[in-house]
This record gives structure tokens, C-alpha cells and sequence, in this order.
């Protein structure tokens, strides 16, 4: 009988640690490029334990990569990717990538993100030259940079063939980890002018946040009438 | 739980921030000139529960670790940049400003402003003056016995005064570009002022060198879309509506746990 005490605690650690990563989620629902945190990783720890088998634990996702959907803006320096690649930041800690779409100019010309990280190009930063004003910047579908004809530079943007290694860094990025290294990215095209969205989906989070309450309860009452048991049987032993 | 409160607190406030933005570009509407404001997000700082690599069971790994992060911050507010629609007012005075480029006004105590209202008008002492009242940096004077001023797209300001059957030169108006125009900062009054991060204006004349042209009787309307405004608000009331419900949720698992001793 003891035994359940642990798992039941366990289980409503996991429970609180589920809640935490949905109201995460939800808080960043509207932020732009955010990656949400999967289930599977709970849901595991939840349901599965010891017994579960080790080739099926071996890549459990902790962050949902899929696409976010895009909204036009027209502003000449939001790049929305479509795609499996990341645009490259180039940080005093090391590259980071990230999909958060909205970029601008900074004093000294080049092409940052709203914390003032720049742009990774093909060799170096991206730089505009002063006399040409963002209105006329012109981003291929590829990444390459023109205007009026004149190229600027080329954007780079990568990929990874395992993005579960993928380690979440500040502010919306990711850290290559252990075991993978990005590669230039083939498939993944840049749209101009628009923003990609967060990949949160309310409906999903809301339903999660439900069955996470009603669970959390439900191991609740069990331990309650568990403690309720362990109260009579030492009432009936002591007389 | 305590920390998801936090979390779920960071994303209600995002959207207040969001909503307060959405009315200011609403009661812009009117406003020539005016651009669009919009709110950056972007997540905040990850707590390792669990690092990469650690043992989640014997002789399990765990592939990525458990990062749990603390919510949302506007990271910055982006103004956008992109052209207004054109109104033909049909009046003399009222300047618009196709392409980039600011008008630069000199406020009292000498500091410049950077505008894209071209509603111009004339003052007592016949200098030309915004609706607000302040001199235009390019300090253009208008002889009171004036007639028909013209504004070229260059910015030549030219009028008819009376015994000279061709037009006279008044002077011409210039325009400023930024680097980043986002980095402006909102002074009030349709103006905007340099910050280190716009950089320093480049100066010079309408037309050349990446400044857009100026449009005599059109005015420029603002660049907000009262759709896409419409669709941001709807938003922020559910966004925000749900992390109260999530907040909502907790409290109830918490409850469950308190009861749980008595």
C-alpha cells in the first residue's frame, strides 16, 4: 500500500511541471516565431515509467518544431521562413538560431532583430548602405538581398537532421546541442513581408490544461483515500 | 504552480500592452501622416528542470531535458514604416511625402523634429509653419502679397508675387532619412526625435540619394489597417482571456493540494 504514496507524488510533480510548460504556451501565444513545448515529454513521465520501452523513449521531442502560420504585414523587414530552416544570430555567446521574423536596421546599418543581435550573412553580418532606404531592401525567396538590382548580400539560414537536440536559448532561439550541427538549409524558402506566427494552438493548450486539472484530482482523492485507509488500519491495530 | 502564475501573469499583461498599442494606432486613424505601432515579443528566460543527457529512469537518458520557461516580454514596439495612402486635399499647403524621408521642423528651444504630417500652413510673420504651429528647419518665408505657391517634387517652393509675371524661388524643402526609422522616438505632436538608435539623419534633397518625393495638394493618410487592427484585438482578448483561465486552473489544483492535509 505504501507504495503508491511516491508514485502519486510523482505523478502530480509531473502534472505541476505539465501545467507550468501550457501556461508558458499560452502566455507566448502571440509571440512571433515561439516554438511551443510538446506534450509527449508529460505525457511519458505520466503514463509511462520503468516498464516503458527504452527504444521508445529515444526521441521524445521536448519542442514542438512545427510551422506557425504567416500573417502579411508589408513591412519590407519581416522574413517569414516556410520550412525546416533558421535564420542565424550571431551573438558575443556563439551563433543562435532562431524563426522569430521581425528584423530591423541598426544605427550603423546592418540587419539586426529587435534585441540588436545581427543577422548572420553569407560571410558576415548584412550591411545597408546609406543611401538605400529599407523600402527598397528586395529579399528573394532564397535569402538573397538586393536592391534596385544591386546586391547587398545573401542571408543564411540553416537547417539540422535532428532538431530534438535543438536546446532552447534567450529570447525565442536555439543552441545547437550535443549531437547535431546545422547545415545549410535546402528546402526553406524566406517570404517577405510577412510574420510568422506562434505555433500555439489555444484550443490544444485549453484541452491539455483540462485533463491536467482533472488528473492532478484525481491522484489527489486517490492519495486522500489512501491516507483515509492507512488512518483506519492503524485505528483497528492500536484498538 | 506558483511560477506558471507568474508565467500566465507576464502573457496577461503582453496582451494589455498589445491592447493599449491597438487603440493608439485606432485614434490615429485621422492623423496624417502617422504610422503604425507594433508590439515585439519574445519569450522569456528557460529553467532547466531537467538537464540534457540526465537519467529520467535507470539506464534511460533523457534525449533533451526539460526546459520550462517564465512567460512572455514586449521586447520592443516596432513602428512601421510602410507608405500611407494618398489623399488629393487639393490644397496649396499640404505637402505629401512619397517614399522615405522626414520633414524637419525646429521646435523652440532648437532641438529639431522629424515629421510626415505636410499639413503646412503660414504665420503671422509669413514663415511656413506645421498646423502646430512650428518653423520648418529649411526656414521658408512667404511674402504676405503671395500668390499661388507652388511645391515641387524636389521640394523647390515657388510663388507669383505681384509685378513679376514669372514665378520667384522661396527657398526649397529638404528632407531627412534615419537607418532605422523604428528607433525614433514619439514626441508628441505627429513628430518624431533622434535616438542612438536611429542613427543620425542624413539630409538632402527630395528625390536623390534613397528621399522620397514630395506631393503638392496630396496629404499623407496613415498606414493603419483597421482590419488587421480589428484581428490584433481579437486576439489579445482571447489570448488574454485564456491565460486568466490558466491562472484559473492552477488555482484549483492548488486548492485540491491544500485540502488535501485537512
Amino acid at each position: 500500500m505504501d507504495g503508491m504514496r511516491p508514485a502519486v507524488g510523482a505523478s502530480m510533480t509531473a502534472l505541476t511541471d505539465y501545467y507550468r510548460a501550457i501556461s508558458n504556451n499560452l502566455a507566448n501565444a502571440d509571440t512571433a516565431g515561439y516554438k511551443r513545448t510538446a506534450e509527449t515529454v508529460f505525457e511519458r513521465a505520466i503514463y509511462g515509467g520503468a516498464d516503458t520501452p527504452a527504444n521508445t523513449i529515444s526521441d521524445i521531442p521536448a519542442v514542438d518544431h512545427s510551422q506557425g502560420s504567416v500573417l502579411q504585414t508589408g513591412r519590407p523587414l519581416d522574413l517569414a521562413l516556410a520550412g525546416e530552416g533558421f535564420f542565424v544570430l550571431d551573438t558575443t555567446e556563439g551563433p543562435r538560431y532562431t524563426r522569430h521574423s521581425t528584423f530591423m536596421v541598426s544605427p550603423t546599418g546592418q540587419v539586426v532583430d529587435s534585441l540588436g543581435r545581427t543577422l548572420a550573412g553569407a560571410g558576415g553580418p548584412i550591411s545597408i548602405p546609406s543611401d538605400v532606404d529599407i523600402s527598397q531592401i528586395h529579399v528573394a525567396k532564397d535569402g538573397s538581398v538586393t536592391a534596385d538590382g544591386k546586391s547587398i548580400g545573401q542571408i543564411e539560414i540553416v537547417e539540422f537532421d535532428d532538431v530534438s537536440k535543438l536546446v532552447r536559448g534567450d529570447a525565442t532561439t536555439f543552441l545547437a546541442g550535443p549531437g547535431t550541427s546545422p547545415t545549410p538549409a535546402e528546402k526553406t524558402i524566406v517570404n517577405q513581408g510577412f510574420q510568422e506566427r506562434s505555433n500555439v494552438s489555444i484550443m490544444r493548450e485549453l484541452t491539455n490544461l483540462t485533463a491536467v486539472a482533472r488528473l492532478y484530482e484525481a491522484n489527489a482523492r486517490s492519495l486522500r483515500t489512501h491516507n483515509s485507509k492507512v488512518e483506519d488500519l492503524l485505528r483497528a491495530v492500536s484498538g | 504552480m506558483l511560477r506558471a502564475f507568474a508565467s500566465s501573469a507576464t502573457g496577461m499583461s503582453a496582451q494589455a500592452t498589445q491592447l493599449d498599442v491597438i487603440a493608439h494606432n485606432l485614434a490615429h486613424i485621422n492623423t496624417p501622416g502617422s504610422k503604425r505601432v507594433r508590439v515585439d515579443f519574445q519569450d522569456l528566460m528557460y529553467v532547466q528542470a531537467q538537464k540534457p543527457g540526465a537519467e529520467v529512469a535507470s539506464g534511460l537518458e533523457s534525449p533533451t531535458g526539460l526546459e520550462i520557461g517564465s512567460g512572455v516580454r514586449p521586447a520592443a514596439t516596432v513602428r512601421v514604416f510602410t507608405q500611407g495612402e494618398m489623399e488629393n486635399t487639393g490644397r496649396d499647403m499640404d505637402v505629401a511625402i512619397e517614399g522615405p524621408g522626414f520633414i524637419r521642423v525646429t521646435m523652440p528651444d532648437g532641438e529639431t523634429r522629424y515629421t510626415r504630417d505636410g499639413s503646412l500652413h503660414v504665420d503671422s510673420s509669413g514663415n511656413m509653419v506645421t498646423s502646430a504651429g512650428y518653423v520648418l528647419a529649411d526656414g521658408i518665408s512667404v511674402p504676405t502679397n503671395a500668390t499661388g505657391i507652388g511645391i515641387g517634387k524636389d521640394g523647390t517652393v515657388s510663388a507669383f508675387v505681384p509685378g513679376s509675371s514669372a514665378p520667384s524661388s522661396l527657398g526649397q524643402i529638404t528632407l531627412a532619412r534615419f537607418s532605422n526609422p523604428s528607433g525614433l522616438a514619439g514626441e508628441g505632436g505627429n513628430m518624431l526625435s533622434e535616438t542612438s538608435a536611429s542613427g543620425s539623419p542624413t539630409t538632402g534633397t527630395a528625390g536623390t540619394s534613397g528621399m522620397g518625393t514630395l506631393q503638392q495638394r496630396f496629404l499623407e493618410r496613415t498606414n493603419v489597417q483597421m482590419v488587421l487592427e480589428l484581428v490584433r484585438m481579437i486576439t489579445a482578448q482571447r489570448a488574454y482571456e485564456v491565460n486568466a483561465k490558466a491562472i484559473k486552473a492552477g488555482d484549483e489544483m492548488l486548492r485540491t493540494t491544500v485540502t488535501l492535509v485537512s
